[in-house]
């Protein structure tokens, strides 16, 4: 018996072979897209963040240059569960933060245009760089080192009951705030942490998230235990469990973790 | 088989074939973003467009290579071989998406060069789970990049099939580095289980193809003949070793023998063959050529082949062969050796393990 034999540069295969291939091509293909399809359902859930990226809008606000710059604009009527100030983290359009913009604009009330960010509670803005203008150049009253629940007394509560304010172990994740926010989604975990540390390396502020045990995420501003900027400092912790000692404080409406990156533990 | 070199020989197999490729990769690329930007509505475009080019080129590098286990298995796969280059340099480009992508996304557009930021942006070289599982993606894709450069009969000629062959066999030190990517990777942060799932079903099958294929006597890749006791009635020259019995080989086929290193294919040729300058003619009006089983293109199984046309044509690129001689038909100017015959009365064949 003499099997068919096939050669590549004539027009047709032969029946026989080409019959066979007729049936197992179409199996392969269909597995392909079958593995395609399973890969993409089971997917990790991407978190609830969003980035109005192309839509800028215009804020008006008062400038916190550090330890990270911030927009503070003060909520209208009562703020129920939310803090009385908005804060929205200030960052360039790339992986950089955004303090070379607003050097010396401390205090100062300003209007800008940037594509927010938004996630939970938490806010931030890709700022448009050219569009900041100084309306007032008298220092507005900002409220630092509040601590006070006078002034944000359903805020304080609600997030006291699972992290008080004052010295604290706490365990969490350190991300850069920009990705975590929803410029990328996912923007955590082991897939995004050469991104983390590029942009945390860049200036914009690292985060602090602890995941109580509901499920709920919590943030916290993380600082030295001088208060200042820390982001070279944390660069080889960030996108790993870590368990960090400090002290966690209420400013401004925003929670802030100071601790020494020499007392972080990876676990 | 070309006298000079084009892009892509175009014939109407590699045409279906292409066109088979590019449908499916485009429903897969659709698929994958539609089913996920449906499901996930917060996810960003880059990711989604990341990780359909990365697990497409990942699928289709399992169907690449499984092509060459599946023919040894069973002839009738050989079509998919064909065009397997095609099917490499499409992989190669999912890969390339992937991994300039990825580039930018991950390392661009920050303080430091993106390639800085790749090498030296993460430093847990020392561990295991927290290992930076870009490198790994790097190092295979860089693989691929040489194979897929490397990929027209221009290099294959110019590096020499062995070296060439060698060059591209490290496809599968890139899909042990693809695969521990995955592993150290995307799967670190895998809630489901079903990629991890997949990802070892698809290394089982890859290593348990090959195994099964290589368990299975392979006719092309024979073991040494056994030195024969000759008798006086057999009066065989001196130098000449027993190949085979005329009848245990088909009309207008081969059968392949071992002498010493060289794979030999014996081919038993109706009396019609072009060729008048034969080896040898049998008593029964049958001609027995033997020439070296090496195809000068690939280094594919000449004694697989067939005789078409009066000539030896190699069953994976249709490489041809003046058995007579050994060369190719004008114009191609490939070669391979020819080995003398001598075949008794009692039809049995002997060959001198010399090249004429």
């Amino acid at each position: 018996m003499d099997s068919e034999f096939y050669v590549g540069y004539n027009d047709r295969a032969p029946a026989g072979i080409a019959q066979f291939l007729r049936r197992r091509v179409p199996i392969v293909v269909a597995l392909v897209l079958i593995s395609g399809g399973v890969i993409a359902f089971t997917q990790n859930r991407f978190a609830p963040a969003v980035f109005e990226f192309g839509e800028p809008r215009e804020f008006e606000g008062v400038l916190v240059e550090k330890p990270y710059p911030q927009l503070k604009v003060r909520r209208p009527g009562n703020t129920g569960d939310l803090a009385y100030l908005s804060s929205f983290y200030l960052v360039d359009p790339l992986k950089f933060g955004a303090a070379q913009y607003v050097r010396g604009m401390d205090g100062k009330r300003v209007r800008l245009r940037g594509e927010l960010l938004y996630r939970d509670n938490q806010t931030m803005l890709v700022l448009d760089p050219n569009s900041i203008e100084v309306i007032s150049e008298s220092a507005v009253v900002v409220a630092r080192d509040s601590n006070g629940s006078s002034e944000s007394p359903a805020n304080d509560e609600t997030f006291a009951a699972v992290i008080p304010t004052g010295r604290r172990t706490l365990t969490g994740e350190i991300m850069d705030s920009k990705c975590y926010l929803g410029a990328m989604n996912p923007g955590e975990r082991k897939v995004h942490r050469a991104c983390a540390i590029r942009c945390i390396s860049g200036g914009i502020p690292p985060l602090f998230v602890v995941r109580d045990a509901a499920g709920g995420r919590h943030h916290l501003l993380l600082v030295s235990s001088t208060g200042q900027a820390i982001n070279a400092a944390v660069l080889e912790y960030v996108a790993l469990p870590l368990k960090i000692t400090g002290d966690v404080r209420l400013e401004g409406g925003v929670y802030m973790l100071y601790a020494d990156p020499a007392n972080f533990e990876r676990l | 088989m070309s006298v000079r070199y084009a892009a892509v020989g175009w014939n109407r197999q590699k045409k279906i074939y292409d066109r088979i490729i590019a449908a499916t990769i485009v429903t897969y690329l659709a698929l994958f973003i539609g089913v996920s930007a449906a499901l996930f509505p917060t996810a960003t475009a880059e990711t989604l467009f990341i990780r359909a080019t990365g697990t497409a080129a990942i699928i289709l590098l399992h169907v690449i290579l499984s092509i060459g286990p599946l023919c040894r298995l069973d002839a009738r796969y050989l079509p998919l071989l064909y065009n397997r280059r095609h099917l490499g340099v499409v992989m190669f480009f999912l890969a390339l998406i992937h991994g300039v992508v990825s580039l930018i996304q991950f390392h661009a557009l920050g303080d430091v060069n993106p390639l800085v930021s790749l090498f030296f942006g993460q430093t847990d070289y020392d561990t295991f789970v927290d290992f930076p599982f870009q490198m790994l993606g790097f190092f295979a894709l860089l693989i691929l990049s040489l194979m897929a450069i490397t990929s027209h009969d221009f290099w294959l000629k110019l590096l020499t099939p062995p070296l060439w062959k060698a060059l591209h066999m490290l496809v599968y030190f890139a899909y042990a580095l693809i695969v521990m990517h995955v592993a150290l990777g995307i799967l670190q942060d895998a809630r489901n289980p079903a990629f991890a799932v997949l990802t070892g079903l698809g290394l089982a099958w890859i290593i348990g193809v090959h195994v099964f294929a290589a368990l299975r006597p392979n006719p092309a890749n024979p073991a040494p003949v056994a030195t024969r006791e000759l008798s006086e009635d057999d009066a065989v020259p001196p130098g000449y070793t027993y190949a085979a019995h005329i009848d245990d080989i088909a009309y207008n086929r081969a059968k392949t023998v071992r002498i010493g290193a060289e794979r030999i294919a014996v081919f038993r040729v109706a009396g019609d063959a072009r060729s008048e300058n034969v080896a040898y003619a049998a008593p029964a009006g049958d001609k027995i050529y033997a020439i070296s089983a090496v195809c000068r293109h690939q280094n594919g199984p000449l004694g697989e082949g067939r005789i078409i046309d009066g000539c030896v044509t190699c069953p994976w690129h249709g490489f041809q062969y003046d058995p007579a001689t050994g060369k190719s038909p004008p114009p191609y100017t490939e070669q391979v050796a020819c080995f003398p015959v001598f075949v008794t009365a009692k039809r049995e064949i002997f060959i001198q393990g010399k090249a004429q």
